[in-house]
């Protein structure tokens, strides 16, 4: 069998996000993937940046304003490059939050409408090396 | 109708930040102070009940940001914006956008800032009612227009950016040779500095006081005015030294000056505190107006300290509808008061800016000396902005004793770490031309400044 690239990988999170599984853990090596849809119900969006592990990107707000969520932005989402996360409303003023690279969704530190500072941590993230 | 006022955003930074929380408390109003990068660990930052970063740095990245502010408010739970002095105070566009989004502009109608921030306009319309105006121009496009109106009004001329302020865009022409190239500088300066190069010419008054007296207005159409304040000690336009009330103000000039400021300000039907500038002819003995500010003033505590009047505790209660707290019968002045502005820079290397961290800052106040400040200890005074680091505000029963006052205070003033301006003030608080009132507005820049660079060595 040949190697999984990140295509693979995002086709068979789309299969996953639209089937009702909740757990899933694939392993087959070198890829292991795990999948839990249960931590975002225990609420995994936190107020604060604690808890970052190593080789998660904080993403921060580029202007104080009023966060609207992307249907997109959930926990453990593996998203492409050139996503919107999140749009920035400053009174009608929008700046989108986009991702640079392939990655996955560590994290969510708001919640839709709230309003975020310049330079709060909105988001950690996690790079997926495209090979 | 009033409206309720629980908590207040803060669109400013430094002493006023500062003082503005003080008089929230007072009035038990929750402040929410919005800071930039560069002031997220400032003492407002640090006293507010809470502090919201809206940008970086540079002003028109964070605090000259209309709608950020206004967003900043609104997802604060802010129900009022108070905006100090500078910034936005003055931008029609910040009560507009206020009313859109049901916030209180803690400030004057749009209109009001919109109709005095037009120089030309105010200069009409108190011509309209009597009141004298320097004799100048309207508007002037070329050197040749400005040559035939120099004539007309006499030399010395002074020519004005018409969106000028803080002194960019002036210049004293005295001889007729001297116009051309003067006009083509002010020009420039004034298209740098405000991307506007239209400039007005007026009659030049040598010596001169700058006497400006605060007004307050409500929504039900009281106005009133709180006396005079001098603020004749400037330099470059800047000023340094202000006190209340004037000691060269006559009686009847007092009084004809303050009918006439609250002419003007109730003819535009003028709410919350304003202050009527005019330029005194100290050779002819007579006024004139210059231009309103339509905001609280930097130099406003010695108007507070021989009144009594807080004038942040009535620009809240206005804004939340209620009346004027007191009447025009009942404002006195009692004592004399005096305020130095002290700045962040070197007055011995011709007042160079001086930001960098306070490493120590011990300040006597009490005994009749207020102090307005932002400063402590192991603050890093930020190169971004305006370098104001203190209002020292001295009073007493006469003129001699609220001297004595500053002087023991800046005497004990210790501040290490960087420069401020606390010597030159000391040099011109001893001096006899200033103690005796033989003073103007070029007094700093003519006379103080040669003698104290002569002393010191300064002025490289």
């Amino acid at each position: 069998m040949n190697e999984i690239n990140t295509d693979d990988v995002l086709q068979l999170l789309e299969v996953i996000r639209e089937s009702t599984i909740d757990e899933l853990c694939l392993e087959l090596p070198p890829l292991k993937l795990q999948v839990n849809r249960k931590q975002k119900a225990q609420g995994d969006i936190d107020g604060e940046a604690s808890g970052e592990e190593e080789g998660w990107v904080p993403i921060k707000a580029p202007v104080l304003g009023f966060a609207r969520m992307s249907p997109l932005a959930e926990v453990n989402r593996v998203v492409n490059k050139d996503t919107t996360l999140c749009t920035i409303d400053v009174l009608g003023e929008l700046h989108d939050v986009n991702t640079d690279y392939p990655c996955r969704i560590k994290k969510i530190f708001i919640t839709d409408g709230q309003m975020v500072e310049f330079h709060q941590q909105i988001f950690s993230l996690e790079k997926i090396e495209q090979r | 109708m009033e409206k309720h006022i629980s908590r207040i955003l803060i669109a400013n930074r430094s002493e006023i930040a500062v003082r503005i929380i003080r008089a929230c408390r007072e009035l038990g109003i929750e402040t929410v102070v919005a800071v930039s990068q560069a002031d997220q660990d400032s003492l407002p930052a640090k006293i507010a009940d809470r502090a919201v970063c809206i940008g970086s740095a540079p002003p028109a990245k964070s605090y000259l940001n209309v709608n950020t502010i206004v967003a900043a408010a609104l997802g604060s739970g802010a129900q009022a914006i108070h905006p100090g002095y500078g910034f936005l105070a003055e931008r029609p566009d910040l009560p507009e956008c206020c009313e859109r989004h049901g916030l209180i502009f803690i400030g004057p109608k749009a209109q009001n800032i919109r109709q005095m921030g037009d120089k030309l306009f105010a200069r009409k319309m108190a011509t309209s009612m009597g009141i004298p105006v320097i004799p100048g121009s309207e508007l002037v496009s070329d050197v040749k227009k400005a040559k035939g109106v120099a004539e007309k009004v006499g030399y010395p001329v002074l020519l004005k950016a018409a969106a000028g302020g803080g002194g960019r865009g002036m210049k004293i022409v005295r001889e007729p040779k001297d116009l051309s190239s003067n006009f083509q500088e002010a020009s420039a300066e004034a298209r740098t500095a405000f991307g506007d190069d239209r400039i007005f010419i007026e009659h030049y008054i040598s010596n001169a006081r700058h006497i400006e007296i605060q007004i307050i207005g409500d929504h039900a159409g009281n106005i009133v005015h709180l006396f005079e304040r001098d603020c004749s000690l400037q330099r470059r336009y800047q000023k340094m030294v202000e006190e209340a009330p004037s000691p060269v103000l006559t009686p009847k000039l007092r009084k004809e000056m303050c009918e006439a400021a609250l002419s003007i300000a109730g003819a535009i039907g003028y709410v919350s505190t304003g202050t009527i500038e005019f330029i005194l002819d100290q050779d002819e003995g007579c006024f004139f107006f210059l231009e309103m500010n339509t905001r609280i003033q930097v130099e406003h505590p010695v108007t507070e300290m021989v009144t009594g009047i807080d004038l942040v505790h009535e620009q809240i209660r206005i804004a939340s509808g209620q009346p004027v707290s007191f009447s025009q019968d009942q404002v006195e002045i009692s004592g004399h008061a005096i305020e130095c502005r002290i700045n962040a820079e070197s007055p011995d290397a011709d007042f160079r800016p001086s930001p960098g961290m306070i490493t120590k800052w011990d300040f006597p106040d009490g005994d009749g000396v207020r102090l307005d400040t932002h400063c402590y200890p192991g603050y890093t005074v930020p190169p971004n902005y305006d370098s104001l680091l203190a209002k020292a505000i001295a009073t007493g029963s006469d003129r001699v004793e609220a001297i004595e006052k500053m002087q023991a205070a800046l005497a004990g003033f210790k501040v290490s770490g960087i420069d401020t301006t606390t010597p030159f003030h000391q040099h011109i608080l001893k001096n006899e031309d200033y103690r005796c009132n033989r003073v103007n507005t070029s007094w700093i820049e003519n006379v103080l400044l040669k003698e104290y660079q002569s002393l010191s060595g300064g002025g490289k």
